[in-house]
């Protein structure tokens, strides 16, 4: 009976269990894209290893490979920030990996120098601005928005979120806590609403009169102005894109970025599904469904992007986001910006 | 003396039945009496009481409180305006209030101190005093009855209501409680319907009994006429056992067994009976006997009487026995 | 001594209680490896005090005052309304005000924020006419108000089913004898009926304040910073779990004193009161001005939390109807159902076991151990994952080298069924401890001198009588589950997606119209749900 029992046990936990072979890899992502799932499916039918995936929130994911350790099945991470991705690098979750073609073709700026991580696709966090209200002329930097003359005309979403808390790392890594925070109290102040809803919110608030300016990422903008929702298109089109800090460091940028587990069983294939998702076919794709800028130098842009033009970035080392999160975070707690 | 509650042909019928509850009632009390209720299960008597407290609307004729007409098919007034008391079955004293709360919910338009002297008299009539505070569930079966009672006094309603009120009490408690009721309802004045299973709650406390079969009011007097007089067997048997009697003419008439004597064969009006069985009851022996003339029993066949305990008797040994419809001396 | 020892054990400890106990442990560990971590304290608890967290307990207790309120005013008018009254509409909206409940917080947000972007025009006069002050004002009042009113009419159902089931068998003879005492409507639902649906309310209302509490969705949207969103800020922020945990400890603290609050102020008034059923009662009747009041009470409650979002949602879903539909959605639907109807099932056995226990053996603790295990309810689903991940982690380390890794349990559907059995134990508990006290005990000693063990007294006396709570308290966690969403993101296996985790992908992605049609599914299928409790339970009088 008991012989019985544990054969039975075992076929219930066998049959539930998720199983890899050496054709599959395996992907914890925090992207919410339906341009991935096409991304994936092109990959698997020219190599024919498949793609699982598990999406959640890059925290969650990273308390899940904490916990799962060298039995977890994951082989690559994949998120929206290089924040995170170092702080996967940190806790010892991701591997190196040595690729020619990596290094070729994504600038050091947006890879780990040790090869844990690399990023695949670009955004640049900017003004977005109501063209009817603002001239260009008068938006110069994110240090200007802290001047008393915005003073209730700006809009931010909640320092909860990742992009943020990435922005006003680099604040601090440029100007230092004491001034970072000084900043953060003054734009704070200048809010024409408490912080909520999401970036695009941000923006139809700025289209709807609310404000006139807002700290949004560039992609949202792309994505409204190709919105099947006539209202959205409206607000999208009447939105212009600044790019702050041109004179000095330059805009603010992040990547989405994926490393290999340090837990893989299937190294190869790995760095395979990385390679493809730098390839030019890959990399052509992200302008025009997901306005996201390509990694790689030289991808063609979407005739949106070129409409924004070209622009400086700030070259500060991205593995640095992560680092300065936790002070980030202190920084907005110490200013009230909720 | 004036009328204080009248029910004119009321009828009620349940819609999950079809059978009505009640029918043909014409019933009407005076000031100040006591009417008892009685009637088998199901006969209608509660549905009489929720008629006239105003938790039922009855689907045909009138009740008539004092001069006011407070259900018909043009009008209706709610219970909490007809000012009628109903004591209920269990007590239904409300959990979360204390006694003095319980008492006091039915006189709250009164200032303060009237309800608290109102509250200490009717306590001490029923021996509640000094448990104010106590919470229903902290008093006994026999304090929880008469604190019900006392609730739906407080407010001095004309007509008061009474749903088996001793139903859960044992039976010393219950002959106590009877006695005290009484004097208290006397004292109000009030007019009082009491419904009962217990013929010795109607026969001990009310003026007149109206006895209730099937809906319909079978037969209404006082407990002296009730009890020696009985239509039918239904009403007789409410009461205690009874005997019938047939006369020549076939008529049944109903014989409690305290009428039925023993007296020597030679005398008028003697019937032969055989003694089935006998047994004690402590006061007197109970024998079961069956007339010669079986006929003259009617459908029981079976009469019973009592002796006196000296006097012995043996099974299957005949006796003689006439009755009278008169209370022996 | 020992024999001493033996005889107690062997008269306390039965298969039974021995159960329980074990269940209950396994169900406590996740949250007790949290829970270690709460020992020291952690190194920014200070720079939390000196800055957000007076603001996070603040808004915190204000959103659970103000939705608590609001979901008491819609439910109990409603409730009483149709227990005690016959009124147009009044057969239909007895089982309708369930429905709301099947909505996902989240996801009457989206809809509700619709009306931030819509009043933008109406504030930028505000501020044209009355400055910045007035303004500020009027936008907190808005969005407190917003939130307030969509939380309260997605959440109110819990109130409501409670009071109803009191109203309803609330001994008649009470009402009535308070009627006769001289009190009109009005007044005898202010002293007598209210009063005595308390420990009802106080039920409902707790489930409710739990939810306010952990809700992570709605607060984060409409910018209301509460300790739920102070945790994982804390912890993944600042990257200091311990002060997170202190944070999920304050929450306990603070249900804790609410509940004992009222406890004390109880005192030593009863409210319930042990007579016999009544029998169905019958219902007054309201005409005219009367009836439409009445009706009226019932559809607001109704619209606000769930008419407007459904038909918002069924809007929505017209329009992108043939965008979301792919092969692939039949298997999530399946995903679905699938995982919520078995774990559910699990779950009402297991308030099933732990139930009986404890009528077998009504030692202190014992009540204890399923009190606790049962406080899954009160944590964040997030926490909750993590400590499951943690516990199955250790376990897969001990077990990685039997058999190749044949029994790694990450990323196995056990692990989630197990999660959901961790949170949502109490949802299931409740309504079943409930149940089983309101059978007689002589019936369980009847069956016992008649020589019918404890197993078969379970399965022949009790399982009859608790058929339709056993139903009740499948349906509330069937659809809990359906709902999840943080436990079941964060613990699933690869390529794994419920109609929650679909929905929210859509709207993550900004196609909030999409995920109108998830949304609708999840709801129909909690809605049909809520209908079979509403059938079984609170129609028909038992």
């Amino acid at each position: 009976m008991k012989e019985k029992l544990t054969l039975l046990a075992s076929v219930v936990l066998f049959s539930l269990n998720t199983f890899t072979s050496a054709d599959e890899i395996n992907l914890y992502s925090h992207r919410h894209y339906e341009y991935d799932k096409v991304l994936f499916d092109k990959f698997s039918k020219e190599t024919g290893i498949k793609v699982n995936v598990v999406k959640a929130g890059a925290d969650e994911l990273i308390e899940r490979l904490k916990a799962e350790g060298d039995n977890s099945k994951a082989d690559l991470l994949m998120t929206v920030d290089a924040g995170r991705l170092q702080r996967a690098k940190a806790a010892g979750l991701l591997r190196p990996v040595e690729s020619k073609l990596l290094s070729e073709r994504i600038p050091a700026a947006y890879r780990d120098s040790e090869g844990t991580w690399f990023g695949v696709s670009m955004r640049a966090r900017i003004l977005a601005y109501a063209k009817d209200r603002v001239e260009p002329g008068e938006l110069k930097s994110y240090e200007d928005l802290a001047d008393p003359k915005w003073r209730g005309r700006i809009i931010v979403r909640s320092s909860s979120n990742i992009y943020n808390q990435s922005l006003m790392a680099s604040i601090i890594a440029e100007h230092g806590v004491h001034d970072a925070r000084a900043w953060a109290q003054a734009v704070r102040k200048n809010m024409a609403r408490p912080p909520q809803g999401s970036d695009r919110d941000q923006i139809r608030a700025v289209a709807a009169g609310l404000a006139d300016v807002a700290i949004v990422n560039t992609y949202y903008v792309g994505l409204l102005i190709n919105s099947s929702e006539p209202k959205d298109q409206t607000v999208g089109k009447g939105t212009g894109i600044f790019f702050p800090n041109q004179s000095d460091r330059g805009t603010h940028v992040n990547v989405s970025g994926v490393g290999v587990t340090k837990a893989s069983k299937n190294f190869e294939a790995a760095i395979r599904f990385i390679e493809f998702l730098v390839s030019d076919e890959a990399q052509a794709g992200f302008p025009q469904v997901t306005h996201e800028y390509p990694i790689v130098e030289g991808a063609p842009w979407s005739g949106l992007l070129n409409s924004w033009g070209e622009f400086k970035s700030d070259s500060l080392e991205l593995g640095i986001l992560g680092e300065l999160n936790a002070a980030a975070v202190t920084v907005f707690n110490e200013a009230g910006w909720e | 003396m004036s009328v204080s509650l009248e029910f004119r042909e009321v009828a009620k019928c349940y819609s999950a039945s079809d059978q009505p509850a009640v029918q043909d009632i014409n019933l009407s009390l005076n000031e100040g009496e006591i009417l008892a209720l009685v009637g088998a299960s199901g006969s209608g008597k509660t549905t009489l009481l929720r008629l006239a407290v105003g938790l039922e609307t009855p689907d045909t004729g009138q009740i008539i409180l004092g001069e006011r007409i407070v259900a018909g098919p043009a009008h209706w007034v709610p219970p909490e305006r007809r000012g009628i008391g109903l004591v209920f079955q269990d007590g239904a004293l409300f959990p979360h209030l204390n006694v003095e709360a319980n008492l006091t919910y039915g006189i709250y338009k009164l200032s303060r101190d009237e309800g608290k002297a109102i509250t200490e008299r009717l306590l001490e009539m029923v021996g509640l005093s000094g448990k104010e505070k106590r919470y229903p569930h902290e008093l006994s079966g026999g304090e929880r009855q008469r604190l019900g009672i006392v609730r739906a006094l407080a407010p001095q309603p004309r007509v008061i209501l009474l749903d088996e009120p001793f139903g859960n009490l044992d039976p010393a408690l219950r002959c106590t409680m009877r006695e005290e009721v009484r004097s208290l309802l006397v004292e109000f004045k009030t007019t009082v319907i009491l419904v009962t299973h217990d013929p010795g709650d109607s026969l001990a406390i009310a003026h007149r009994i109206a006895v209730l079969c099937d809906g319909r009011i079978d037969q209404t007097g006082t407990p002296e006429e009730i009890y020696r007089n009985p239509k039918s067997e239904y009403c007789a048997g409410l009461f205690g056992p009874a005997n019938c009697l047939v006369d020549d003419s076939g008529k049944q008439q109903w014989v409690r067994p305290d009428q039925l004597f023993v007296v020597n064969e030679n005398q008028t009006d003697a019937i032969e009976t055989r003694v089935l069985s006998f047994h004690q009851t402590g006061r007197h022996t109970e024998v079961a006997v069956r007339p010669r003339d079986t006929a003259l029993a009617g459908d029981q066949k079976v009469w019973r009487l009592y002796l006196e305990s000296t006097h012995l008797v043996e099974e299957g040994s005949s006796i003689w026995v006439t009755w009278n419809p008169f209370r022996k001396e | 001594m020992i024999a001493v020892l033996n005889r107690y054990l062997r008269r306390e400890l039965d298969l039974w209680s021995l159960a329980t106990v074990l269940l209950g442990l396994i169900l406590l560990v996740p949250l007790f490896t949290v829970a270690i971590g709460l020992g020291d304290i952690g190194p920014k608890w200070d720079h939390l005090k000196s800055t957000v967290l007076s603001g996070y307990v603040f808004n915190t207790l204000l959103l659970v005052i103000l939705v608590t309120a609001l979901a008491t005013l819609f439910a109990v008018p409603a409730a009483w309304v149709i227990s005690v009254f016959e009124f147009p509409g009044h057969r239909v909206f007895a089982w309708v005000l369930i429905l709301p409940l099947a909505i996902p917080t989240y996801v009457s947000a989206f809809v509700y924020f619709q009306f931030t972007e819509a009043a933008i025009p109406l504030l930028v006069n505000i501020r044209n006419v009355w400055g910045i002050e007035g303004f500020q004002v009027a936008e907190i009042v808005l969005r407190y108000g917003l939130l307030t009113v969509l939380m309260a009419s997605v959440l109110y159902p819990y109130i409501y089913i409670s009071a109803r089931a009191s109203f309803s068998q609330q001994r008649q003879r009470l009402i009535e004898a308070a009627h006769t005492l001289g009190h009109g409507l009005w007044s005898v639902f202010f002293s007598v009926a209210l009063p005595l649906a308390r420990p009802a309310l106080v039920g409902g209302g707790s489930l409710v304040v739990m939810e306010v509490i952990n809700d992570y969705g709605a607060v984060h949207f409409f910018g209301v910073p509460t300790l739920t969103e102070g945790i994982f800020r804390t912890w993944f922020g600042l990257g200091d779990l311990s002060s997170a945990l202190r944070l999920a400890g304050l929450i306990m603290l603070v249900v804790f004193m609410i509940l004992l609050l009222e406890r004390a102020q109880r005192g030593r008034a009863r409210y319930a009161d042990p007579g016999h059923r009544s029998k169905p009662r019958t219902l007054r009747k309201l005409r005219g001005l009367q009836g439409a009041f009445a009706t009226g009470l019932c559809l607001i409650p109704l619209t606000l939390g769930f008419l407007f979002p459904t038909g918002q949602l069924v809007i929505w879903a017209y329009r992108s109807w043939g965008k979301v539909f792919r092969t692939e959605f039949a298997m999530h639907l399946l995903n679905s159902f699938i995982l919520a109807i078995v774990a559910a099932l699990v779950l009402t056995s297991i308030a099933l076991l732990f139930s009986y226990s404890v009528k077998l053996h009504p030692v202190r603790w014992l009540k204890s151990i399923t009190g606790i295990a049962a406080l899954g309810y009160a944590a964040p689903g997030a926490v909750v994952a993590v400590g499951v991940m943690v516990v199955i982690g250790s376990l897969d380390r001990m077990t990685a080298s039997i058999g190749n890794g044949a029994f790694l349990l990450s990323g196995n559907l056990l692990v989630i069924g197990f999660a959901y059995c961790v949170r949502f134990l109490a949802v299931s508990l409740q309504p079943v401890n409930g149940g089983m006290s309101r059978i007689c005990g002589s019936l369980d000693e009847a069956s016992r001198s008649l020589g019918r063990g404890k197993l078969a007294t379970l399965w022949h006396i009790n399982l009859p009588l608790l058929r339709g709570t056993l139903v009740a308290a499948f349906t509330l966690v069937f659809v809990d589950i359906l709902k999840e969403l943080p436990l079941t993101m964060i613990l699933r296996p690869t390529n794994f997606e419920t109609m929650a985790t679909t929905a929210f992908s859509l709207a993550k992605e900004g196609r909030i119209h999409e995920c109108a049609v998830p949304s609708l599914i999840l709801l129909a299928a909690g809605g049909l749900g809520l209908m079979a409790i509403d059938r079984l339970i609170l129609t028909p009088q038992r």
